[in-house]
């Protein structure tokens, strides 16, 4: 199966990626212990239970760590340094691993309220990204 | 202290790498085997354990198996392990067990791998993210981190940010820890005492100030190229046996006086912290099961992909407290001539990108070999590893 040209999915990873398509970020639910998670798994890493439910994120959350990169690990990303390494920590819990766009990396502050927006990343995939809230 | 180790290690060995070398894995591996056989008398016939690394830059199915052929090995347990930069630490882990359970009489625990070689001057940040589990891969299963552009010195970055978040560390004082190893560095051009100097081992041995380390070339913000672990050709091997066969086969064993293991996952974003790690776990099993105090430690050599993942793994093992990590260095308790000399063959940073060099040291420092870089009387070295970030922890308590 396909998402996207290039983006293998599978029964577990799909409902995530549709919801990028769509513009939604989503998540998984534990209807067992109530625990979010991100990424997409066939049971709650938490209480155990199996096949979490998907619930739409509210794309909120706060810049829990970055790194501004400038060496890129690939070709297409040599071509857009300096660019942001990101860990979201967000609202309903989970964090992700992810890029903040729309910023000057110099003004970026650890604890800063960010939100999703969905882009197309320099490897041609549609994925969701952060950025300063307000941007 | 433990009265009755039951593990020691007889004899320890190093291939000669450090930059490119052209010389294959296995060519490095059995390099630092020969050494071994120059440093402890023993049979090969007698090695009944081979315990490898599952080599990232040369990689070759059942690796463990192919290098007890090309070594002329037959033993009755084998095994490559994958457990990044604390592999060899791992491997000490199991073969301790192989040794006290009777299992196995003489196990080797080897490292290799030839990633200055193998790895482009012009690729190699590229090869390394991707050949060392930091995959830039949109495929599965790195599809929720790949498509971001990760890169090792990134992730480790991340940890330095935080960590100036939570504790108001400064550049300078991850500089600092640079300065300290590659002061360390300096002197050991890897000879070991009784057997003569072994010329052009140590690999990044310019001494630097604070100032240097800064103005390097930034890498990920906020590490710089002094920050970040070199990338080089390397290969360790060490015999674990039982004190009496050690005994028999030199007159100075170093014993394996405490262990302590833990492991929390893989990913940094799924971690409960990037500033504190189960390094604190691994550590008080490991002093406990010793019967020491941290402050009886003489040596301690630790993992330091890069310069926080030293910072974070000195307050984790609790030598100091959380966030006073950088006035910690700053005050030179890691030098040589401080409190807790650390690192004192140069570490990542300075000697080698290798894993298995920390215990080999560990163990030079305790034999008393180390020269000018000796820390005088040393009784107890500590040998820590950590991988996965610092999900990974595995803490070796050595001593005469």
């Amino acid at each position: 199966m396909e998402a996207q040209t290039g983006m293998r999915v599978n029964t577990v990873t799909q409902p995530y990626w549709d919801g990028v398509e769509q513009g939604k970020l989503m998540l998984q639910h534990c209807s067992a212990c109530g625990a979010y998670q991100y990424y997409a798994r066939p049971l709650c890493a938490k209480c155990h239970a199996a096949e979490p439910e998907w619930r739409e994120a509210s794309g909120n959350g706060v810049l829990y760590s970055y790194s501004v990169v400038s060496r890129g690990p690939s070709p297409a990303f040599q071509a857009i340094v300096p660019y942001v390494t990101a860990i979201v920590e967000l609202e309903e819990g989970p964090r992700m691993f992810t890029n903040i766009v729309d910023a000057d990396p110099e003004s970026l502050r650890v604890g800063e309220p960010v939100s999703v927006v969905f882009r197309e990343g320099p490897e041609g995939l549609r994925l969701p990204y952060f950025r300063p809230a307000g941007a | 202290m433990a009265t009755n180790p039951k593990v020691a290690i007889a004899g320890v060995g190093e291939a000669r790498g450090g930059r490119a070398t052209g010389k294959t894995t296995v060519q490095l591996y059995a390099e630092a085997f020969l050494d071994l056989l120059g440093d402890c008398p023993i049979d090969p016939a007698s090695i009944d354990g081979v315990l490898t690394s599952s080599p990232d830059a040369e990689p070759h199915h059942m690796f463990s198996t192919w290098l007890t052929e090309y070594l002329g090995l037959r033993p009755k347990f084998t095994s490559a392990v994958q457990m990044g930069g604390a592999t060899p630490h791992s491997n000490m882990a199991l073969a301790a067990a192989l040794v006290e359970s009777g299992r196995c009489g003489a196990v080797m625990v080897a490292d290799g791998d030839n990633r200055a070689t193998k790895f482009s001057r012009k690729d190699k940040i590229q090869a390394m993210s991707s050949q060392v589990g930091h995959l830039s891969s949109i495929e599965p299963p790195h599809e929720f981190d790949g498509p971001y552009g990760p890169t090792a010195p990134a992730l480790y970055g991340m940890m330095a940010t935080r960590h100036m978040y939570e504790y108001g560390s400064t550049p300078e004082q991850f500089a600092r820890i640079a300065v300290a190893f590659r002061a360390h560095g300096a002197p050991n051009d890897g000879g070991c005492g009784a057997r003569g100097a072994k010329k052009g081992r140590g690999h990044r041995r310019k001494p630097v100030t604070v100032e240097d380390v800064l103005a390097s070339p930034m890498i990920a913000w906020p590490l710089h190229r002094d920050e970040c672990a070199l990338i080089s050709d390397w290969g360790t091997a060490i015999l674990v046996t039982t004190p009496e066969y050690a005994s028999e086969l030199r007159r100075d064993p170093v014993y394996l006086l405490g262990l302590g293991q833990a492991h929390q996952g893989y990913n940094p974003y799924q971690a409960p912290s990037i500033t504190s790690f189960p390094i604190s776990e691994s550590a008080d099993d490991a002093f406990a099961a010793a019967g020491i105090s941290r402050d009886e430690v003489d040596v301690l050599e630790l993992y330091d992909s890069f310069t926080s993942t030293a910072m974070v793994t000195l307050e984790n093992m609790g030598f100091c407290g959380a966030g006073e990590g950088g006035a910690f260095v700053e005050a030179g308790y890691i030098d040589l001539g401080g409190s807790l000399p650390t690192n004192t063959h140069g570490g990542l940073l300075s000697y080698n990108g290798g894993h298995g060099h920390f215990i080999v040291e560990a163990t030079r420092q305790l034999r008393g070999e180390c020269g000018e870089r000796q820390v005088a009387g040393a009784k107890i070295a500590v040998s820590q590893g950590t991988a996965a970030l610092a999900s990974s922890s595995i803490t070796l308590v050595l001593g005469t």
